[in-house]
């Protein structure tokens, strides 16, 4: 899939471990690794509010488009 | 009451299919025998009738047919109980099954083309060797193509239930990826 997601970046960037972001996000480790390892179909509009909230950043910081 | 999981209606289907496996099989081997020992009895009397050999060898290949379709259908049956046993240990949506279901469909049309083949040899052997009268042996042949129909039409929508399973599965997936 040509979208990919950058959490991993924001969380080094953020120096934030993943479960701590996972716990502040609201979702579980598993679903986070799913996200990370780009093995995610879709991103509830929710999740991604809560992600940029907790990140500090703008939608467009964690998800990239890659032809 | 429960459809999946254990103590269920699955497990009960379940059971139920292979204790009608034992008996297709133990019908499958004594069918084979009978049928076997009728030829070869036939094979050796000593009535010498008109196009004698014709008629054994056409009777064999009717014999090997419906018993073929036999094996084939037990085939069937071991698929729908692997599917039960998924659906007890409450394996909905899995491609496994999706995998069953092809291959019943692809048997069920076996089983229906080999009865077409048998009414072909049927419709020969009563045109040729005729010992009944003709409302039977139509009666014979209408049965034989019902059979075939109803497993070519069981096949088809089978096919048709196994595209319905799999946009299932990819739906599943769909949800269960997303975050």
């Amino acid at each position: 899939m040509p979208i990919i997601v950058n959490v991993d970046v924001m969380l080094a960037k953020r120096k934030m471990s993943s479960g701590e972001l996972a716990e502040k996000v609201g979702i579980t480790p598993a679903n986070l690794s799913i996200l990370k390892t780009n093995k995610a179909k879709a991103i509830r509009f929710s999740t991604l509010e809560k992600l940029c909230e907790v990140l500090n950043c703008k939608p467009g910081d964690i998800l990239d488009y890659v032809k | 009451m429960k459809i999946s999981g254990e103590k269920s209606l699955s497990s009960k289907v379940e059971n139920g299919l292979k204790v009608l496996f034992l008996v297709i099989t133990l019908l499958d081997i004594v069918t084979l025998g009978v049928s076997g020992v009728a030829i070869f009895s036939e094979f050796n009397s000593f009535s010498v009738r008109e196009n004698y050999l014709t008629r054994i060898v056409l009777e064999a290949i009717i014999s090997v047919v419906l018993l073929s379709t036999g094996i084939v259908a037990l085939f069937i049956i071991h698929q729908f109980i692997k599917i039960f046993k998924n659906l007890k240990e409450s394996k909905l949506f899995e491609k496994g099954n999706a995998k069953c279901l092809n291959k019943i469909c692809t048997m069920s049309i076996v089983i229906g083309s080999l009865y077409l083949i048998c009414l072909i040899g049927v419709c020969i052997l009563l045109e040729y060797f005729n010992t009944i009268d003709f409302l039977s042996s139509l009666l014979i042949k209408v049965l034989i193509l019902v059979f075939a129909v109803a497993f070519l039409v069981f096949g088809i929508g089978i096919k048709i239930l196994n595209y319905i399973y799999i946009k299932a599965i990819e739906y599943k997936e769909e949800n269960d990826f997303t975050i």
